[in-house]
């Protein structure tokens, strides 16, 4: 639950700066790059922070680690438990989100 | 966005949330159609919305079912492995399809999930319990309406992880939950009882769900807008379904359900 929040509460924190600034209405949706999150800061942490696009995709990413968590939190119980069998499918799980990230990251 | 056009978002949002928690479905079956026909998006950024949703209602009501013991970790983790592999090539393959053929193979796949749920509220689904401790995988959990502990082993896993694979590589592809197969899978072939099965479903597809929002975000499909906009209605409208839920008549609404996404599968297959 404490991942919903988070990421919830970051999402509507960018909805309210995105409603109070309208300048952002017309301004094309940037893309969550690397280069796009270093440019962010480039100008100054405040006008970062005002950027409506930094809560939203923060907002996102939390939500989209929740089950990440939830499935380290999963192994390390199994560790606890000794059970090995199922900390190899754990991991065999995490490897393949695994894959999927490196995906995203090098495409 | 307009804060008007964010408002009728998060409406569907809210709307999804509440069929979801109703019917024991993930919100895709509504939210793309709607995203797709009613906002103009590109299906496969509809689709990358729809896959986010997934993870937060997955998050938001996982933990409430493995709190209570009712969720089988072990079985969710065995079915996992074969998931996610499905929903990553099921994702990649979605991103190589254009989305008119994205757009129709979900058409069709509307129109099966619709005669497979109204099949569902006809038939009995469950296969008959049985309990064998010496199995690889046992489960018990204690049914609050039923007021016993109820034990169950598991039957067939090598068949359930291959039917797995199916169910991930739909919601890789479609964006979809893919508890409307999985559950069935759990209970038929494999003999968990249904409440275990919907759980255990429930922790499992926010797992799947996010193998294959990485790809989609990789392809640039991730609105942050409307994705976020949806999510924020989603998890609202569960909240709201799982309080109507035990008003409504569960016949009803999947039949008045069933018609409507026959309906929105003609649209999909035809426009």
């Amino acid at each position: 639950m404490a991942g919903i929040v988070t990421s919830g509460t970051l999402m509507l924190i960018g909805f309210v700066l995105y409603a109070a600034q309208p300048a952002w209405y017309d301004v094309p949706v940037p893309a969550a790059t690397f280069a796009w999150f270093g440019s962010l800061f480039e100008e100054s942490g405040v006008a970062a922070l005002l950027n409506p696009y930094l809560s939203l995709y923060s907002g996102i990413f939390a939500l989209m680690l929740t089950p990440i968590l939830r499935l380290v939190i999963t192994g390390w119980t199994f560790l606890v438990e000794r059970d090995w069998r199922y900390v190899i499918i754990t991991t065999v799980v995490l490897a393949v989100i695994g894959v999927s990230i490196v995906f995203a990251v090098v495409h | 966005m307009s804060p008007l056009v964010f408002l009728l978002v998060v409406l569907a949002g809210s709307v999804t949330g509440v069929l979801g928690a109703l019917l024991g479905i993930g919100g895709g079956i509504f939210l793309i159609p709607v995203l797709v026909m009613g906002f103009g998006l590109p299906m496969h950024q509809a689709v990358a919305a729809s896959v986010v949703t997934i993870i937060a209602t997955s998050s938001a009501t996982a933990s409430v079912y493995v709190d209570k013991g009712i969720s089988n970790i072990r079985l969710g983790m065995s079915l996992e492995v074969m998931t996610t592999i499905g929903a990553v090539l099921g994702g990649v393959t979605a991103n190589y399809l254009p989305g008119d053929v994205l757009q129709k193979i979900f058409g069709v796949f509307l129109l099966f999930m619709a005669a497979l749920m109204w099949n569902k509220t006809r038939t009995r689904t469950t296969a008959e319990i049985a309990f064998d401790p010496a199995a690889a995988i046992t489960g018990e959990y204690y049914d609050e309406a039923e007021r016993r502990t109820v034990r169950y082993s598991v039957r067939r896993l090598r068949a359930s992880m291959l039917a797995s694979i199916v169910a991930g590589n739909l919601s890789g592809l479609l964006g979809i939950g893919g508890g409307l197969i999985k559950v069935p899978v759990m209970t038929m072939v494999s003999g968990v009882p249904m409440k275990a099965a919907t759980a255990t479903s429930n922790f499992m597809i926010g797992v799947t769900a996010v193998a294959s929002a990485f790809i989609y975000f990789s392809y640039g499909h991730l609105d942050p807008l409307y994705t976020a906009a949806a999510v924020l209605g989603v998890l609202g409208g569960s909240q709201l379904g799982t309080r109507l839920g035990a008003r409504l008549r569960n016949r009803t609404i999947v039949a008045v359900f069933v018609a409507l996404i026959l309906v929105v599968a003609v649209r999909m297959l035809f426009s």
